[in-house]
């Protein structure tokens, strides 16, 4: 009996003693961003950065570099993910990647299918940026410091929720949206694009942590935007910003609007919400947006006297204008110079009319091109700061 | 010789809920309808209710009698072995399947370096502890872990709407391409897996201790378990979208890792991959206990003599049964249903069934 228990307990201790794939935290170092660029000799060139986690704690740091970026070249980046070890010298590993930066160039010639890769990996997982690098080669974007977040791809993580959360330049999407938009037959997808100001060159280095004005900074450029596969031209912040409010994804923004002659009233625009109506007439797809947001008044360069209704009315009525007319904008030129459906109409028109959309589902992109878009907007001023009459109404 | 083993209605219930999601929940059911995926389950749950009703009508014809006295009872002791010899091997061979499920979600998903046949031999060996002790433990045990189901399932439910990932636009058009594809994968997939599995109950529904309201009992559990799958289904078309769902080898787990909540409530897969092993764990258990069970009729020896050598065949067999995940996806959606599931699950019993009615009237005629 007392053999039987001891040969189990031997048994039990082999089974139990921990799977193949436990890896002890002081065997891995920590991925948190990866740039891939077109190779020079093969397909792709791909850049990680691995971080120094004792500097980025300001109790154990030491002056050191807080990151270490190494790039190699081969034909998938699944392979190269693997290969790191060339250069660095622990386990790499993915689970934590902040920050997925590609190039221009990669995303012009559509060589995105590794975005295969960062779907089926398990390791990975859908909680990172993913952005194309513009004018500057990716791995320049990972490199480039900053004094408050020494890392480049935790500060780029940082920032871009920041903005989402409050203006609204960063279109907030998520390797999931990308992929379902490139297999959706009605939608095109886009990215939030960056770029360094200053010299990229001279970023990648502790000194520039040391300047009050950085000799570079990563900075979110454009919105990117894509077209079968193909990265296809970019539309200015502004444009992200309406493209936001047209796909019901605004949280919150400041709006600046035109109130008399050079003079402008800034409104804090917050519970947006979006709806849109879609459906086709005699083979033309009419797309209604109507937009309905609450805001509050920031400033005022015009002299009317805000405690009257009157004036909320007035007010209500010329950002209601603004957001129309931008939103309207954006769209038209997205229909025009670039045809290629990032606000998912195709895929409204798919949901709510379903028979029609399956007529022109093949040509979708010149239906795009010709829908009739309606935006309606309803702005709800509800209160102006704490201050009622601008100073302005007493001038002298 | 051997002895009665009793199951309450509460044991029933959970042991019908957990064998219905077993693998079903892991591979994702009813996508090929599409965005109906949703509805389809939800017609094939009345489908699964009248599929219950008739296996359980079948047992309730000869009480206290399972399936293999039952074939014995219609074709005599001789026919009745051959038969029940097949079934042995049915069941055998679906609970293995079942196995490798679970170890190619634990080896594509969760621990890729660790080989198959280590977390097959492991998962078979702990059920050949489970069913050695007996239907009984298998039963307290579904009955235990059934509330932690629950509350992961609601959990996990929870998380994804506070997410905000659930867009339920996404399940639109319904019935876009109207009934009929819906109505194809109701009858040619769902009908056989997984109701049709239901089959093996027809080795336990004869040891439920309260008859009267055990018909009641059965039929809600497919209801629920019906409703766990539809609810299941929302979620990941919402929140994958159907294109995604289609190219996930388990969806539920793809859905789940989605959520992250205020960065702090993140990387949650532990939760379904436990509704996932419960799941497999019973309905595993079960097939094995159903072909055990055979083999205890065959050869007139308790089930137990055979337990341990049963058990490391469906583990050798869950790594052998296929090459890799393709043949065995393929397998198990191409040729397993028509070759085995058809048969087993619908003509044998329905021509049993068929005998039975003739003989219990002819008895009653002599009488």
């Amino acid at each position: 009996m007392n053999k039987l228990f001891l040969i189990c307990t031997l048994l039990l201790s082999v089974l139990l003693s921990g799977c193949w794939d436990q890896r002890e935290l002081s065997d891995v170092s920590v991925a948190i961003g990866m740039a891939v660029d077109k190779g020079e000799k093969e397909k792709y060139r791909l850049s990680v950065e691995g971080i120094n986690a004792t500097e980025l704690n300001s109790k154990t740091a030491g002056g050191f570099t807080p990151s270490v970026v190494f790039t190699i070249e081969g034909d998938t980046i699944a392979e190269l993910a693997q290969k790191m070890n060339v250069g660095a010298s622990k386990h790499v590993i993915y689970s934590h990647m902040r920050t997925f930066v590609m190039s221009e160039e990669i995303a012009r010639e559509g060589l995105i299918s590794f975005l295969d890769y960062l779907e089926r990996n398990r390791e990975i997982r859908d909680d990172f940026n993913i952005l194309i690098s513009r004018g500057v080669s990716p791995d320049d974007i990972l490199k480039v410091t900053y004094p408050l977040q020494k890392s480049s791809s935790l500060k780029l993580h940082t920032q871009l929720q920041s903005m989402v959360d409050v203006w609204g330049g960063d279109p907030n999407v998520r390797l999931n949206d990308v992929i379902q938009a490139l297999t959706s037959p009605g939608k095109q997808p886009v990215m939030a694009a960056v770029s360094v100001r200053g010299n990229p060159k001279k970023g990648g280095s502790l000194d520039n942590l040391k300047m009050v004005t950085p000799n570079a900074m990563v900075v979110l450029d454009s919105l990117a935007i894509f077209k079968n596969y193909k990265l296809i031209g970019y539309v200015s912040l502004d444009d992200t910003r309406n493209y936001l409010w047209a796909e019901d994804k605004l949280s919150r923004t400041a709006l600046s609007v035109p109130c008399g002659k050079d003079k402008f009233l800034a409104a804090q625009i917050y519970n947006s919400k979006t709806r849109k109506k879609a459906k086709m007439v005699r083979g033309i797809p009419v797309i209604n947006i109507s937009i309905n947001s609450e805001a509050y008044i920031d400033a005022v360069q015009c002299s009317d006297d805000l405690t009257q209704v009157k004036t909320y009315e007035k007010y209500q009525k010329l950002a209601e204008e603004e957001i129309k007319r931008k939103v309207s904008a954006t769209i038209k030129k997205v229909q025009q110079k670039y045809g290629s459906d990032i606000f998912g109409f195709g895929e409204d028109v798919y949901h709510q009319d379903y028979r029609n959309f399956k007529k022109v589902q093949n040509n979708w992109d010149k239906s795009f091109k010709e829908a009739i878009v309606h935006v309606y907007v309803k702005v709800q001023l509800r209160r102006s700061g704490i201050r009622t009459k601008s100073m302005l109404s007493n001038k002298k | 010789m051997m002895e009665k083993e009793n199951i309450s209605l509460a044991q029933l219930l959970t042991l019908l809920i957990n064998f219905l999601l077993g693998s079903a929940i892991v591979v994702g059911v009813g996508t090929d309808a599409q965005n109906d995926a949703w509805i389809a389950i939800m017609i094939s749950s009345f489908l699964g209710i009248g599929i219950v009703f008739f296996f359980h009508y079948l047992n309730s014809r000869l009480p206290g009698k399972n399936l293999y006295q039952i074939i014995e009872f219609c074709l005599g002791r001789k026919i009745a072995i051959v038969l029940s010899f097949f079934y042995v091997v049915y069941f055998c061979y679906i609970s293995s399947r079942v196995v490798r499920d679970f170890g190619e979600l634990i080896a594509s998903a969760i621990m890729p370096n660790t080989p198959i046949e280590i977390i097959s031999l492991t998962f078979s060996l702990l059920m050949a502890y489970v069913i050695y002790l007996g239907l009984e433990v298998i039963a307290r045990t579904s009955e235990i872990f059934t509330p932690y189901l629950f509350g992961f399932f609601l959990l996990v439910t929870i998380f994804l709407i506070m997410n905000g990932s659930v867009n339920l636009e996404r399940i639109q058009p319904i019935l876009g391409e109207g009934l009929m594809p819906v109505m194809k994968t109701v009858f040619t997939k769902l009908a056989f897996f997984p109701y049709g599995e239901l089959i093996v109950f027809t080795v336990i529904f004869s040891n439920v201790t309260n008859k009267k309201y055990s018909l009641r009992i059965a039929m809600i559990g497919v209801a629920i378990a019906s409703l766990l799958l539809l609810v299941s289904s929302v979620l990941m078309i919402g929140t994958l979208g159907i294109d995604s769902v289609q190219r996930s080898n388990f969806p539920l787990l793809s859905t789940v890792r989605n959520v992250s909540i205020g960065k702090f409530i993140e990387r949650i897969d532990a939760l379904a991959v436990f509704i996932m092993m419960l799941g497999i764990f019973v309905k595993g258990n079960i097939f094995l206990f159903g072909g055990l069970k055979g083999l205890e009729y065959i050869f007139n020896l308790p089930f137990r003599y055979f337990v341990l050598p049963i058990s490391v065949l469906v583990a050798l067999f869950s790594v052998l049964v296929s090459i890799d995940f393709a043949d065995h996806i393929q397998e198990g959606l191409q040729m397993v249903p028509l070759y085995l599931h058809l048969p087993f699950q619908f003509c044998i019993p329905g021509l049993i069934f068929l005998i039975v009615i003739w003989k219990q009237r002819k008895g009653n005629k002599v009488k």
